[in-house]
């Protein structure tokens, strides 16, 4: 398993690229064609509470796959050939993901371990709990198969 | 008053089922503040889109008032900033009558996030009946306080629910706006029942019902308008219905997160059962209903005072939102079942604003850090941020207390940067220009999708540009890829 990320292959592009676009696009698919409506119910003051908001869970669900699995590999998934990344999968001790400190700590020693840098997608790190890569244990130290690596 | 018939509380999800179906509906209810914006950097500057109200006087429907910023079952007045605009509301929309909610939401300090239960004493009767008279005379058109939901168990020293209500009825003259599926769900939590509640208010004087469906949690029935009304309160409502001489609405109640599972045709085949039990009214003049005299009356009931009202809306709302009170109070109430389900209720309702504000940015964390490390991170902004009433100002606290956290996932600060500027541009009416040292596209496509990235970006100059309207552009790249991987999500 590689230590640092690959660096990105990178063409420049020539000139600026500019996007303009309605910022209700962002809230609201189909707001080229709606009112503000569906927006507010984003940025304003959600309706009478004494009840459950499943908003949030709706979203915890759509990034977590049925069997549990926090995200896959789209090269998994996808047969065309992908540029060359380096994959770092880490584990949070139960002790860390429940303390903040550790919790921030841990994000900060992976990152330095692999050596994020503006360019490269990131997201070749992926936070696993199933998978022991590299490990964080209670306190907040990152570890590469009992081999410290950061903290 | 009108009578004015069946109807829904508004949300622009509904908005293709009032269109193709709008023989179902004489009526939606209006809930004003759910209309309005409020700048993050400006807390209690309300401000009201152009346009909104005009397009929902438009629809063709009649229009009733339900108002969620200033109930009057608490001391603390709601944000004067509102008044004006609500009054101009209940006049554009020609609504006849206008209702809030018998509970509070505000302590001194800090908005709860949460309807929470009035104090059932006599000091709550007087101030309870002073918020009611003093909002209907500020809103000019006749008010009705709805009967609320309460998750805590019911109290030596307060009224019972049903003669409380009564009681504030018959001091200040107001409508009962009665919310069936509050009232079962307390029966459901070992509340009063339906039946005794139903025996001790003025039944003439409820101009409106409200319906729902709810879910069970925990061992409590959540008031949750998740689908479809139960068969027992639909039973019941069949039965009670025509008791209500003075009825002049029935309204479904469902929140909008729950409409993916519930449906659009869900909320039909239940206005079709609305309609139903708008059939089976009475209507006769003059018949009042008053059993709470009956059964010897509602000053009977009526309790020492003990915790004064201010005192129980500190302490409860300290408990609700998740801090310890070392009071007595705080004590006993602590021990009570329903505050910690009302402290989860409020964590995912503060969850949800942040998520739909800052839904990219919170896919990202979620995505990498998991979910479990996301929820840790948000109970700790819960622990040291009280809520806020507008989902803008929750999100943009949450996102505060991240840059100050210097959380260093990559591309994170882009992203929130990114989310920013659609908000601002929303909020304040002029563009702004995000730029980026790398194709965006990529990362914000696979977050739309609910995944991370699997190209790496190409590095060059790129900005989007984010404006209050108009069509979109682009230059130095293909319209098509731009708009095909636009964050459509």
């Amino acid at each position: 398993m590689p230590t640092t990320v690959g660096k990105s292959s990178q063409t420049r592009a020539h000139g600026t690229v500019r996007v303009t676009l309605p910022a209700k696009v962002a809230y609201e698919p189909e707001a080229l064609k709606r009112t503000i409506g569906g927006i507010l119910g984003r940025l304003g003051c959600p309706t009478c509470f004494s009840g459950l908001d499943c908003h949030f869970t709706n979203e915890r669900d759509f990034v977590v796959d049925p069997a549990g699995a926090i995200a896959f590999r789209s090269s998994e998934l996808n047969p065309q050939p992908l540029p060359p990344a380096a994959e770092v999968r880490v584990s949070l001790a139960p002790g860390v993901r429940y303390n903040i400190d550790s919790v921030f700590k841990a994000v900060d020693a992976v990152i330095g371990f692999i050596g994020a840098c503006p360019c490269h997608s990131g997201f070749d790190v992926l936070y696993q709990n199933e998978i022991t890569v590299i490990g964080i244990n209670n306190e907040g130290v990152a570890q590469q198969y009992g081999g410290q690596v950061g903290g | 008053m009108p009578e004015l018939g069946v109807g829904v509380v508004y949300s622009a999800a509904l908005e293709p089922l009032l269109e193709a179906h709008p023989g179902l509906f004489d009526l939606i209810e209006v809930e004003p503040q759910t209309m309005w914006l409020e700048r993050p950097d400006r807390p209690g500057e309300i401000l009201a889109p152009p346009g909104v109200e005009e397009h929902l006087a438009s629809l063709p429907f009649r229009k009733i008032i339900h108002s969620i910023g200033t109930p009057v079952g608490g001391s603390v007045r709601g944000v004067e900033a509102q008044l004006p605009l609500l009054r101009q509301t209940v006049k554009q929309l020609g609504a006849p009558w206008a209702s809030e909610h018998l509970a509070f939401n505000l302590t001194p300090d800090f908005f709860t996030g949460f309807f929470l239960p009035p104090r059932q004493t006599e000091a709550g009767l007087q101030v309870y009946a002073q918020a009611i008279e003093r909002l209907a005379a500020e809103l000019g058109v006749p008010l009705a306080f709805e009967t609320g939901v309460n998750y805590l168990r019911p109290r030596a020293d307060e009224i019972p629910d049903g003669e409380f209500v009564a009681e504030l009825a018959e001091r200040t003259g107001a409508g009962i706006l009665l919310d069936l599926h509050n009232i079962y769900a307390n029966e459901c939590n070992g509340r009063q029942s339906v039946a005794e509640f139903l025996s001790q208010i003025p039944l003439d004087r409820v101009w409106e019902v409200h319906l729902a469906g709810g879910l069970e949690l925990d061992g409590f029935w959540l008031d949750a308008h998740s689908g479809a009304m139960p068969e027992r309160l639909f039973a019941m409502a069949r039965e009670i219905v025509p008791q209500l001489p003075n009825l002049k609405a029935i309204v479904f109640e469902v929140y909008a997160s729950f409409l993916p599972q519930f449906g659009l045709d869900g909320v039909r085949r239940e206005m079709e059962r609305l309609r139903e039990l708008w059939q089976l009214r009475q209507p006769r003049a003059g018949r009042a209903f008053h059993l709470s005299s009956k059964a010897g009356g509602g000053l009977r009931n009526l309790r020492a005072d003990g915790v004064p009202v201010q005192d129980w809306e500190s302490v409860l709302g300290e408990l609700a939102i998740g801090r310890v009170s070392a009071t007595a109070l705080g004590q006993e109430l602590a021990a009570d079942p329903g505050i910690p389900l009302m402290r989860g209720l409020i964590h995912e309702f503060r969850a949800s604003m942040v998520v739909g504000v800052y839904r990219l940015s919170c896919r990202l964390m979620m995505l990498a850090l998991s979910p479990d490390v996301f929820r840790a991170i948000l109970e700790d902004f819960w622990a040291h941020e009280p809520p806020r009433q507008y989902s803008a100002s929750e999100a943009e606290a949450f996102m505060a207390y991240l840059r100050a956290k210097n959380l260093r996932l990559p591309q994170l600060t882009k992203i929130m940067e990114f989310e920013k500027a659609a908000m601002d541009t929303i909020l304040e009416g002029k563009p702004h220009v995000v730029r980026f040292a790398a194709d965006p596209f990529p990362m914000l496509n696979a977050l739309a999708q609910g995944r991370l990235p699997d190209v790496i970006p190409q590095e060059g100059d790129y900005e989007i540009e984010l404006t209050p309207e108009g069509p979109v552009k682009v230059s130095g790249v293909d319209l098509d890829r731009a708009l095909g991987t636009y964050p459509f999500h």
